[in-house]
C-alpha cells in the first residue's frame, strides 16, 4: 500500500475534528523528501500546523482514495485502503509532487472487474501475490490525458474547501537522454513526456488556482548537466535552492493567515520570486477605515530589476557575475509591478507604509481588523493576511 | 593594442555614431584579412574557414536569433571535416514566420505590396525568402564564394513568438515590427500617418496555434528539402524562463512557457513523421544553466557553444558530415 500511516489522526476521511490544530499535508515523493521533506524543515517554518506526512502516490490511486473508493470483496487484508488526510476539513494545505506520474509504474494494479486501483510498493506476502495474480491486472504508465484528468479530479477535491495545493514540478532534464531522431512508433523519451505533462499540468494549475515549486526551472537556472545525475533526481545543493523556492511557496500560499483568521492580522509585502527582495510601494488602492473583500486590490509594488542575492561564502567571481546577471535583468525588465490583492475580508484598520516609501519583503504593509471599532497593535508575530499576486508588467 | 584599438574605436563611435564609415571599413578589413590570412573568421551570425578546396560545406539558418548558434559550430566543424566552410544565419524573428516563409514562397502580387513596402521602409528579403534558394554567399565573406546549402537550420522561434496583421483587403500578412524595428522608435513615433494608415489596412491576426504552426512546418520542411537539396534540422525552444520561477498559476492561464512547452512536444510529433532531426535547444541551453540569460532565444557565448555543438552531433549521428 503506498499511502503510508499518518501519525496521530483520526480513523478516516473527515474524522479529525477542525477544532485541532489544522494540517499540513505533504506526499513525500523523492522530490519532497529531499527538501521540504528533510527533519524539521517545515515544522521550523509552520509552527502553527500539524504536519503530515503521506508517501508518495500517482494521481490515479490518489484521486480514487480521495473519493473513499473501496476495495472489492475478497481483497486481501492488507491492501485494505488507507485513508489520506488530503481533503480533510482541518488540512489547509498539500503538497504533493508530479514525479510519481514520470515513474515507470509497474507497482499500481487494477482490479479486473471493479477497476479498483492499488498500488503495491513494499515486499507483500503469497496471499497479495497470488490475489494480484488473479485478479488484478498491471495498470500500466498513464498516457497523458488519463494523467490529466486524474490530477484534475485530485486537485479539485482536495481544493474543494478553499485549501491550498502546492505541487512540484519535474525537471525534463535527462542526461541519459540525447534522442534527436524520433522514429514512429516508438515511445516518448523521458524528457518528452515530462514536457507533455508539464504542459497539461500548467493548463490545470492556471484553472485550479496551483502554487508551483518549479524544480524545472531551478535546475536548469542552476545548470541541469552539473545537478541533474539521473532523470528526477537532482543535486544536494538544488535541493537547497528548490527548498527555498518551496518556502517562498508556503509563505505564498497565505493559508497560515487567513486559517488563524486572526482579529488582527498584517499584510506582508509579498516576494515577487526568490530573486526580490526590496521594492518600493507605488500606489495604495484603499484608505485607512475601508473595508475589502477578497480579490480587491490593496497596493502596488514596485520591484526594480536590479536586484541580486550575495550568499556568505561566496567567490567574488560568483558575486560579480550574479551582479552582471542582475544588471543584465535590469536592462531587460527594468521594472516589475505587483497588484497585492486581498485574499480575504476585513477592515483596513492601519497603512503602516506611505507611497513611495522602499520597503522589504516581509516588511508590515498594512494592518487588517475583523471589527471596525479595534485599536490595532501589532508586531512581527501578529498573523498575517492572506493575499493574491498580479503580475502588471 | 587591441586595447587601445578599442579606445579609438569608442572614441569614433561618440564622434560618427555607432556603425558609422570608419568602423564599416575596420570591421570588413578584419573579416577578409582574418579569413585570407588565417583561414578562420566569423561575426555574430556567420562563420567561414579555409580547407581543402575541392571539399565545400555549406550550412544555412533561416530563423530568429537562437539560429545564430549555428556559426558557433564553426571552429569544431573546421577540425573535424577538414573541409572549406560556410555557415550563415540569415534572417530575424520579425519575417521568418513560418507562415510568412510559405507566403513569400507562394509570392505576393507585388502591386499590392509595393505602398508597404515604401511606407513601412521594407527590405526585399521581407516578402522574398532567400530560404528556397539552392546557394547561399554571406554578406561579410563575399570573398569566400557560394556555398551548397547542405544543411538548412529552421526554429520554431518565431512562430511562438511573433504576433502579425493581415490587410484587409488584399490579404497578405506583414509582421509590422520588422519594418518598424528597422527604423528608430522616434522615427515611428513622429510618423503618426503611417501608423493611423496601418491600423486602417490592417488587422491583428495574433500568433499561431500549434496546430497552425505545425501543419506549415508539414509543407515547409519537404519544399525546402526539395528546393535547396539540404538536410533539414528543426530547433526547439527552451521552456522555462530564466529568472522568473512562476509560483502562483491562480492568475496566470496560457503562460507563454506552457505554449513552449506544447510547440516543442507537437514538434516532436512531426519529427516523426517527417523524419528531420530536433536541435535540442531545451536540453542543451538547460544542460549549461539559464542563470543570466535575458529571454528564451537570446544566448551568452557558453550557450551557443553548446548549441553548436550539438549540431555537429547530430550532423555526424545522421551521417550529413
Amino acid at each position: 500500500m503506498n499511502l503510508s500511516d499518518v501519525s496521530g489522526t483520526g480513523e478516516g476521511p473527515g474524522s479529525a475534528d477542525p477544532r485541532h490544530k489544522p494540517m499540513v499535508v505533504v506526499f513525500d515523493s523523492p522530490d519532497i523528501a529531499a527538501t521540504v521533506g528533510q527533519p524539521g524543515l517545515l515544522e521550523g517554518r509552520v509552527s502553527t500546523h500539524k504536519i503530515v506526512r503521506e508517501g508518495a502516490v500517482r494521481s490515479d490511486v490518489l484521486a480514487q482514495t480521495i473519493k473513499g473508493i473501496r476495495p472489492p470483496d475478497g481483497a486481501p487484508k492488507a491492501l485494505a485502503i488507507r485513508h489520506t488526510l488530503a481533503a480533510d476539513p482541518a488540512t489547509s494545505l498539500v503538497i504533493l509532487s508530479l514525479l510519481p506520474e514520470m515513474d515507470a509504474a509497474g507497482n499500481v494494479y487494477r482490479h479486473i472487474d471493479s477497476g479498483w486501483l492499488v498500488a503495491v510498493n513494499e515486499p507483500h506476502g503469497a496471499e497479495v501475490g497470488s490475489w494480484l495474480e488473479a485478479e488484478c491486472e498491471v495498470k500500466p504508465k498513464l498516457s497523458i490525458e488519463e494523467t490529466s484528468n486524474s490530477i484534475r479530479d485530485a486537485i479539485s477535491i482536495i481544493r474543494g474547501d478553499d485549501r491550498a495545493v502546492g505541487v512540484f514540478n519535474v525537471s525534463t532534464y535527462d542526461p541519459d537522454d540525447q534522442t534527436h531522431r524520433f522514429a514512429a512508433g516508438v515511445a516518448d523519451p523521458y524528457s518528452v513526456r515530462a514536457n507533455r505533462l508539464l504542459a497539461a499540468f500548467e493548463t490545470i494549475a492556471g484553472e485550479l488556482g496551483v502554487f508551483v515549486v518549479d524544480v524545472d526551472g531551478a535546475v536548469a537556472e542552476l545548470g541541469a548537466a552539473k545537478h541533474v545525475p539521473r532523470a528526477g533526481e537532482f543535486s544536494k545543493e538544488a535541493a537547497a535552492f528548490i527548498t527555498e523556492d518551496a518556502g517562498l511557496l508556503i509563505d505564498q500560499s497565505g493559508v497560515f493567515g487567513t486559517s488563524v483568521q486572526a482579529p488582527v492580522m498584517r499584510v506582508e509585502v509579498p516576494a515577487y520570486d526568490r530573486r526580490t527582495t526590496h521594492g518600493t510601494l507605488a500606489v495604495w488602492h484603499v484608505n485607512k477605515g475601508r473595508s475589502v473583500q477578497q480579490g480587491d486590490p490593496l497596493f502596488d509594488v514596485r520591484f526594480d530589476g536590479l536586484v541580486y542575492r550575495v550568499t556568505p561564502g561566496q567567490e567574488e567571481s560568483e558575486r560579480k557575475a550574479a551582479r552582471r546577471a542582475a544588471r543584465r535583468r535590469a536592462s531587460l525588465h527594468p521594472t516589475l509591478v505587483l497588484e497585492v490583492l486581498a485574499g480575504g475580508e476585513g477592515y483596513v484598520a492601519a497603512l503602516a507604509v506611505s507611497e513611495g516609501d522602499r520597503v522589504k519583503v516581509g516588511d508590515t504593509a498594512a494592518v487588517i481588523t475583523t471589527t471596525t471599532d479595534r485599536e490595532p497593535s501589532y508586531d512581527s508575530s501578529t498573523p498575517t493576511f492572506r493575499l493574491g499576486m498580479r503580475a502588471k508588467t | 593594442m587591441n586595447r587601445l584599438r578599442r579606445r579609438v574605436m569608442r572614441l569614433l563611435r561618440k564622434s560618427l555614431g555607432n556603425d558609422n564609415y570608419v568602423e564599416r571599413v575596420v570591421r570588413k578589413l578584419d573579416h577578409t584579412s582574418g579569413y585570407r590570412v588565417a583561414g578562420f573568421s566569423r561575426t555574430t551570425t556567420s562563420c567561414v574557414f579555409k580547407g581543402d578546396p575541392d571539399r565545400r560545406l555549406g550550412i544555412y539558418g533561416y530563423a530568429g536569433c537562437d539560429v545564430w548558434a549555428i556559426a558557433d559550430a564553426g571552429p569544431a566543424l573546421r577540425e573535424l571535416t577538414g573541409a572549406t566552410g560556410g555557415i550563415f544565419a540569415e534572417g530575424r524573428a520579425d519575417f521568418t514566420r513560418s507562415d510568412l516563409i510559405l507566403q513569400g514562397y507562394d509570392g505576393v502580387n507585388p502591386d499590392h505590396i509595393a505602398e508597404v513596402m515604401e511606407r513601412l521602409n521594407g527590405k526585399p528579403i521581407m516578402m522574398k525568402p532567400e530560404l528556397f534558394k539552392k546557394q547561399f554567399t554571406i554578406p561579410a565573406y563575399r570573398q569566400a564564394g557560394a556555398f551548397d546549402k547542405d544543411v538548412v537550420a529552421l526554429s520554431i522561434s518565431s512562430d511562438l513568438a511573433r504576433v502579425i496583421y493581415r490587410h484587409r483587403k488584399h490579404g497578405f500578412i506583414i509582421d509590422p515590427g520588422g519594418f518598424w524595428l528597422a527604423s528608430g522608435v522616434e522615427e515611428t513615433l513622429k510618423d503618426l500617418d503611417t501608423v493611423k494608415w496601418f491600423s486602417t489596412e490592417f488587422e491583428k491576426i495574433g500568433r499561431l496555434s500549434v496546430d497552425e504552426s505545425m501543419n506549415n512546418f508539414r509543407r515547409l520542411v519537404p519544399l525546402v528539402r526539395e528546393t535547396t537539396g539540404g538536410h533539414v534540422v528543426v530547433f526547439n525552444s527552451l521552456t522555462v524562463d530564466p529568472g522568473r520561477r512562476v509560483m502562483d498559476y491562480q492568475l496566470s492561464h496560457s503562460p507563454h512557457r506552457t505554449r513552449r512547452r506544447e510547440f516543442a512536444t507537437a514538434l516532436v510529433d512531426l519529427a516523426r513523421e517527417l523524419d528531420f532531426s530536433i536541435i535540442d535547444v531545451d536540453r542543451v541551453v538547460k544542460g549549461v544553466g539559464v542563470e543570466g540569460l535575458g529571454d528564451f532565444v537570446k544566448f551568452t557565448p557558453k550557450h551557443k557553444e553548446a548549441v553548436g555543438d550539438e549540431l555537429i552531433r547530430v550532423l555526424v549521428d545522421r551521417e550529413v558530415i
